[in-house]
């Protein structure tokens, strides 16, 4: 299993601290299990009846930072679909039918945010889909709704073959438990690019991992408004030479909301190219936890990667936590990161209201002006209409 | 460098009631102060290890002998000093540097000052400075105030062993509006294998006083653990100042749980400079709580990781109160297969309006074999803070090297001159004897590593 944070050098190690863990009234157990494997090969079975041990046995991680012990788990929807969305140049099959997508998952077992919402994902799909490249045009949008007070739990693999090329929008919105759990394989010279947007759900979790290829090339930008807290996790392995690996996340977070985001970069192999990017504003008592690992093992040389997270506060009741952590075992690197966290810039307000707008109209303005640089790059790749959507989610014209 | 010295006291290894009553009646200490050991004592008992940081799980206090006192009186005079003893603080230059540039000196060998003299002219403006024992005996309401408040007991386990078995260290105060215009020293030396030095350093600056003080600490080399886990304690009072600089080189045979605490108030400035050096595994964060208006907080640092070392060093600032600011400048080397790990918190709090704060981590990794990590945790809590970090981990650059070359200097010759570069910021805080200790440090390493 690819393990989040391992701290060890020559004959030591570092003490990683784990969480305390609390268990809910109605954690889910035999019964959902029955039910969501009604349909699924005996494989497939058998692979999640192997896991399910382990996930009733381990109680939900009680994160201080995010205060995860008002956590309600509702029911499990297992009839909840996704809607899919202009597809072409893909093929697009029932995660669970598939053998090839077993493997996938066996190779790319890992703890994510949390081992609970990896286990939770994996043996509770019941609607997940396998999404496989087919020529250099692919794309695919994929929707899901919330509705009501159901538990939606999604597992997908997606896997862009050698040389080719695949577009991804996942829309998550208005769900009020979401636990989701994405796998992507880039082999050799594919190219991904995803676009999360994920918006008002009540309790989100995202677990992806990205699995580059050699000369393989991965953009991801997510886009996220929490209605109480999201949890994205997001990690890329870059196991071969020349990968490229870009993560950008903007978010905006209102009333008492909370992102709690990890990012990792894992450099294992020579010449590959990392960066993580992230951009927030946080009205009202809005919070945020900001995490970005950087890792570069001995051996991976000519790694250039750094990461910058810049977080805007709008309210004396905000909060903005960034942790940008290097851990560097070799030497012919480049490696850097840097953070700010500040306030708006007063002049820039000033100046919008004395040529007549009103002050909210004046914030709005100035805080699309921060997401303003990846929106343009959202617009050239994903098009017009997600460049406006997701404007709209950040600047807060959905609410 | 071995030392033959013979001990009037020596407790068994280990730790109970029994031996903290030892200890304390060693040291003819008052009841209070019994006490207070006997209820660190029992949180170290009740309390888990930290969750973070260095392995300690080898660490075992069973074997560490927790008080030693050398069969020496103590002295106000180098001349005073056995022999034996006076030798090991001359090879580091002690008795020299107190003559020219130091205002007062004590020195600790093993569990109990061996030495201590502080000017006169110093000691006639009501400046104390004394070893902690003849404090607690001389000044016992004053030191009661202020021992372990600004550290309490219950902050980590290492916290309240400290706070069970203390022994030695130094006690400064200095009266409001004085300024001590050269630095004070304290010395700190572990002679026996297999013992543990839990020295104290209190230091209060009245209002609008200044004082810095420089503290060393060394140990030769055994085959058995020994382990270093003192306290400084500095409470900066209205419109103070103190500095306050360590150079730490244990033997790395040594684990390095140290605790510093500063507490500043109103306008009042502290300013570290830390070295860390030696040991095996170290975890050191020197923290400042600017707790006044307009306090300030500077923290200098570089970590020296080379062959068996395994450094885990940063800093807290906690900025509790308006128009506070704070500068972190954190340096690692790691060589030989030496892993430096800066850990970092930097916390703004609701209150602290105007906040300005700054934290800058850069890592100079020599070769492959080592490992350079960088955690820092930026808490913010206000709108109207200004807070900015940033971080680089690299090697030296070969261009660098190629054209010192050829301005004429051997490749080893280049890379010394780049590697004490990256130290000259904290080398220039130092008083030039010890300056000059730094690089001879610097270029022994580096001879022994890549040479």
């Amino acid at each position: 299993m690819e393990k989040t944070i391992e701290l060890s050098h020559e004959d030591f190690k570092a003490v990683v601290p784990s969480p305390e863990r609390f268990f809910v009234e109605h954690d889910f157990g035999v019964e959902e299990f029955e039910k969501v494997v009604r349909d699924t090969s005996p494989l497939w079975k058998a692979y999640k009846a192997s896991l399910l041990d382990e996930y009733s046995t381990l109680g939900f991680p009680a994160w201080k930072r995010s205060k995860l012990a008002r956590l309600e788990l509702p029911t499990l929807e297992s009839g909840a679909g996704i809607e899919i969305r202009e597809a072409a140049g893909v093929n697009v099959v029932k995660l669970e039918e598939s053998r090839e997508a077993l493997e996938i998952v066996k190779l790319t077992d890992f703890e994510g945010s949390d081992r609970k919402f990896v286990l939770q994902s994996t043996v509770f799909n019941a609607s997940g889909i396998f999404v496989k490249s087919e020529d250099e045009r692919g794309m695919l949008t994929l929707k899901v709704r919330g509705r009501g007070k159901k538990a939606l739990v999604f597992h997908n693999v997606f896997l862009v073959r050698r040389g080719e090329k695949l577009k991804v929008v996942n829309l998550f919105e208005g769900a009020s438990y979401a636990s989701v759990l994405n796998r992507y394989v880039v082999e050799e010279g594919g190219e991904l690019s995803v676009l999360n947007l994920r918006f008002n759900n009540t309790f989100g979790f995202t677990n992806e991992l990205y699995k580059l290829g050699s000369q393989a090339k991965v953009t991801v930008y997510n886009v996220d408004k929490p209605q109480d807290l999201h949890a994205p996790f997001l990690m890329a392995l870059f196991d071969s030479e020349g990968a490229e690996c870009v993560f950008k996340s903007g978010f905006t977070a209102l009333g008492t909301a909370m992102m709690d985001a990890m990012y990792v970069l894992r450099h294992r192999a020579t010449e590959t190219r990392g960066k993580v990017e992230g951009s927030g504003v946080l009205f009202d008592a809005a919070a945020s936890v900001f995490r970005g690992n950087i890792e570069i093992a001995k051996g991976a040389v000519n790694t250039e990667t750094g990461e910058s997270i810049n977080v805007v506060l709008l309210s004396p009741q905000a909060r903005a936590d960034s942790i940008p952590a290097l851990f560097v075992e070799e030497n012919e690197v480049t490696a850097s990161h840097a953070a700010t966290v500040g306030a708006l810039k007063e002049e820039g307000l000033y100046y919008l209201m004395s040529r007549g707008l009103d002050v909210t109209t004046a914030i709005r303005l100035v805080v699309g002006g921060i997401f303003e640089p990846m929106l343009q790059e959202i617009g050239d790749i994903f098009g017009n209409k997600w460049q406006e959507v997701a404007g709209n989610v950040l600047t807060g014209a959905n609410t | 460098m071995r030392v033959n010295v013979k001990y009037r006291k020596r407790t068994t290894p280990g730790l109970g009631p029994a031996i903290i009553r030892e200890i304390s009646e060693a040291k003819d200490e008052p009841k209070w102060m019994l006490e207070h050991r006997l209820k660190c004592l029992e949180i170290f008992q009740s309390w888990h290890n930290p969750r973070f940081g260095v392995d300690i799980s080898d660490l075992d206090l069973g074997k560490i002998v927790a008080y030693l006192r050398p069969d020496v009186k103590k002295a106000h005079s180098w001349d005073e000093v056995p022999e034996e003893i006076r030798e090991a603080f001359e090879k580091l230059g002690i008795p020299e540097a107190e003559q020219k540039v130091l205002a007062g000196v004590g020195a600790q060998y093993d569990s109990e000052a061996v030495y201590q003299n502080i000017k006169r002219e110093l000691e006639s403006l009501g400046v104390i400075f004394l070893d902690m024992e003849t404090a607690v005996r001389q000044y016992p309401n004053l030191v009661k105030t202020y021992f372990m408040q600004v550290v309490k007991p219950t902050l980590h386990k290492y916290a309240a062993l400290h706070g069970a078995v203390w022994s030695g260290g130094s006690f400064v105060y200095v009266p409001k509006g004085v300024k001590v215009s050269l630095p004070l020293q304290g010395y700190f030396m572990m002679g026996a294998p297999g013992s543990g030095q839990f020295e104290h350093t209190l230091i209060v600056a009245e209002e609008e006083s200044e004082v810095a003080y420089i503290e060393g600490c060394s140990a030769p080399r055994y085959n058995v653990l020994n382990l270093h886990a003192g306290m400084v304690e500095i409470l900066v009072k209205p419109g103070a100042k103190v500095k306050y600089v360590t150079i730490q080189n244990w033997s790395k045979n040594t684990y390095n749980l140290n605790t510093k605490v500063a507490v500043v108030e109103k306008d009042g400035t502290i300013e570290w400079v830390s070295g860390s050096f030696g040991s095996m595994k170290t975890m050191l964060y020197p923290a400042s709580i600017l707790k006044g208006p307009g306090a300030s907080s500077s923290f200098l640092s570089i970590t020296y990781a080379g062959k068996g070392q395994h450094l885990d060093t940063g800093a807290k600032v906690i900025h509790a109160a308006p128009h506070t600011s704070s500068i972190v400048d954190a340096r690692s080397i790691s060589m030989g297969g030496g892993w430096a790990f800066y850990r970092g918190l930097l916390h703004i709090t609701r209150e602290a309006r105007d906040a300005k704060a700054s934290v800058r981590c850069s890592s100079l990794m020599l070769d492959n074999e080592s490992r350079a990590d960088t955690l820092p945790i930026i808490e913010v809590l206000n709108n109207e803070a200004d807070v900015g970090h940033e971080a680089r981990i690299g090697r030296i650059s070969e261009e660098q090297v190629y054209y010192l070359m050829t301005r004429g200097l051997s490749e080893m010759q280049a890379r010394e001159l780049i590697v004490r570069g990256f130290f000259e910021p904290i080398s220039r805080e130092l008083p030039i004897e010890y300056a000059v200790e730094l690089n001879r440090l610097i270029a022994l390493e580096l001879e022994s590593s890549i040479g």
